[in-house]
């Protein structure tokens, strides 16, 4: 059997795939800066943005509620969306690799359930509406969360995947039941509404601050998973290949668990525990450029932040002028593309 | 070149091997056998460190095996084990590829990723017309095929495979095993099929309860002497028309009855 079309070779491919969706990217976000209750035509958008970033042009002939729409209301959140996305993407697509499991999401080592309970204590305990406040105690649940499954599931001082994902449900399954607690315990019902909310996940409260902190994460983390795609290949094979071909997967694993949850940590802190994209995403990516991460992962970055741009552009818009979760957008734009991807699915020998 | 002195390996309050030892000299094929649970796959995992040895070293090339890298170790030792891969949606291509890893720095590609490589080692086995077939597609010798051209792909000076005739028919068997006799590396082979031994060896290890009873060339190790009380088998050894020698067994242990209809035979 020859190759599928031997006339375009994988590299050409590959990159065709990149730009496509990189010039999609760019037309999604130019999209959602300028839709919404009030609709600002594509040109003016580009020009507020070049007046912004390159002084061009110098003068703006735009009214300053529009240059403040754009730049303070709607560019922070679109940007923000791109981060997460393209994060959550990629952690899913490396944790389905690191624990051989394609069910897995960038939640496995309980940071989603750490992040709502941390989050829950702020808001509910301390009564914190600051977003510092909120952020950080999101922050460091997930990272407690992260510590507690990596202790219980290595006890035995080797990072076996199945121990991991154990640990990591019922890690995630008590602080859940916290997080429950809290908001039944709590007698403000405004305070359990914003938690609820915040459960779900949303983009709504996206500051400038924000929204730099999760672009430079999600930065770091593609050039992180960009020096780890070999690893994960071998990784994926399983650990007896690993070593083979020189990788002690303990360790590796170890790094890439670590790593890519810190990094959803942050995004958990930002914006909540969107679900679904992490999952669904790789998936859609593999289906597009196959198994191998050096392509895999940069189309899972771009892939996973058009996604969570039109899901967020879908939240706002639906119900305008009353903000919809986004979590609930997401679970009902990727239940049923899992089920489409299912019936592609070749079936397994 | 590579060389176990006084291996033990220690599971559960049980020696798997105990004061094992054997030497492979550069270019030499050394073959090992022994029953099940004889610990030959310990013992050969033990020559990759893939396994920490609780008694004795493994030296290659005069280094004790445990202070090397994983990588510089993988640069050196290829290795064929008996698991395959679990099913990632790799291309066979992909999954030979994997072999340039300990070679590549840390650095990325988009490119191809060792696509020449990885392609000339397909189509010393055979397959070079199937690289772009999904691995999980493969047939049970196509598949071990492919990891044989994964571990040629990794360029190392010696090469390990655990019983790399599994789940391969007659023809497979016996082209896999000359390819690996052709490729004028330092081999250690686990080997199941005791005529197969004879044929591509130049040298054999006989292991029995963990420990190596017997090793030298295939005419030494492989008598009815040393191998029936292993195996509990009665061996007969023919001599071949090529040299070396073949060996036929019976089902039941040797005993009288069957000595003579031996006897008889010849």
């Amino acid at each position: 059997m020859a190759g599928p079309s031997r006339a375009i070779t994988p590299l050409t491919r590959d990159a065709a795939i990149l730009t496509a969706l990189t010039l999609l990217l760019a037309l999604t976000a130019m999209l959602c800066c300028g839709l919404g209750p009030v609709s600002i035509p594509p040109g003016t958008v580009l020009r507020v943005l070049g007046h912004h970033l390159l002084d061009w042009p110098v003068q703006g002939d735009w009214p300053a509620s529009t240059d403040a729409i754009v730049w303070l209301s709607r560019l922070p959140r679109v940007l923000m969306a791109i981060a997460v996305g393209a994060t959550l993407a990629l952690a899913g697509a490396a944790l389905q690799a690191v624990v051989r499991n394609p069910l897995a999401d960038p939640y496995v080592l309980g940071v989603s359930a750490g992040a709502s309970t941390g989050a829950a204590l702020a808001i509910l305990v301390f009564s914190g509406t600051g977003i510092l406040l909120l952020s950080t105690s999101a922050f460091a649940g997930a990272v407690l969360a992260m510590l507690l499954v990596l202790v219980i599931g290595g006890a035995r001082g080797e990072v076996v995947p199945f121990r991991l994902i154990m640990a990591g449900l019922a890690v995630g399954y008590a602080l859940t039941s916290a997080t429950s607690f809290l908001i039944f315990a709590s007698d403000s019902p405004e305070a359990s509404r914003s938690v609820m909310f915040w459960l779900l996940g949303s983009l709504a409260s996206v500051h400038w601050i924000t929204a730099q902190v999760a672009l430079a994460v999600a930065a770091v983390t593609l050039v992180f998973m960009a020096f780890a795609s070999g690893p994960l290949d071998a990784l994926a094979a399983g650990d007896e290949t690993a070593l083979a071909v020189g990788l002690r997967p303990g360790a590796a694993r170890l790094a890439l668990m670590v790593g890519t949850s810190l990094a959803v940590g942050v995004m958990v802190a930002g914006s909540g525990g969107i679900g679904f994209v992490g999952l669904v995403v790789p998936h859609m990516a593999r289906a597009l450029t196959g198994a191998r991460h050096a392509i895999l992962l940069p189309t899972c970055a771009l892939l996973g932040a058009i996604v969570l741009l039109l899901a967020d552009l879908l939240a706002r818009m639906l119900f305008a002028p009353q903000e919809m979760p986004i979590g609930v957008v997401t679970g009902l734009i990727g239940a049923p593309l899992l089920l489409l991807l299912l019936r592609n699915a070749a079936p397994r020998p | 070149m590579i060389e176990a002195r006084g291996l033990g390996v220690a599971r559960g309050g049980r020696w798997l091997i105990r004061d094992a030892g054997l030497r492979v000299a550069r270019g030499e094929v050394l073959g090992l056998i022994g029953p099940n649970g004889s610990g030959k796959t310990t013992l050969l995992r033990c020559l990759y460190g893939a396994l920490a040895p609780d008694a004795g070293e493994v030296r290659l090339g005069g280094a004790d095996i445990g202070a090397l890298p994983r990588r510089e170790i993988a640069r050196r030792i290829a290795v064929v084990p008996q698991e395959r891969p679990d099913d990632s949606g790799q291309r066979l291509r992909e999954v030979v590829a994997l072999g340039r890893l300990p070679h590549r720095g840390l650095m990325p590609g988009l490119g191809a990723g060792g696509a020449a490589a990885a392609q000339h080692a397909l189509e010393r086995v055979g397959l070079g017309a199937m690289a772009e077939r999904p691995f999980a597609s493969l047939s049970g010798g196509e598949a071990q095929r492919g990891l044989i051209a994964r571990a040629l792909c990794q360029e190392a000076p010696i090469l390990l495979l655990d019983e790399p005739t599994n789940h391969l028919d007659l023809r497979y068997q016996h082209e896999v095993l000359g390819l690996i006799r052709s490729l004028g590396l330092t081999v250690v082979i686990v080997l199941h099929d005791l005529n197969l031994a004879a044929r591509y060896c130049d040298r054999l290890a006989l292991l029995d309860g963990g420990q190596v009873i017997a090793s030298g060339p295939p005419e030494a190790v492989l008598t009815p002497a040393l191998l029936e009380p292993v195996w509990q088998v009665s061996v007969t050894t023919l001599p071949r028309r090529d040299s070396g020698l073949h060996l036929i067994f019976a089902e039941r242990p040797l005993d009288g009855q069957n000595q003579e209809l031996f006897h008889a035979h010849h």
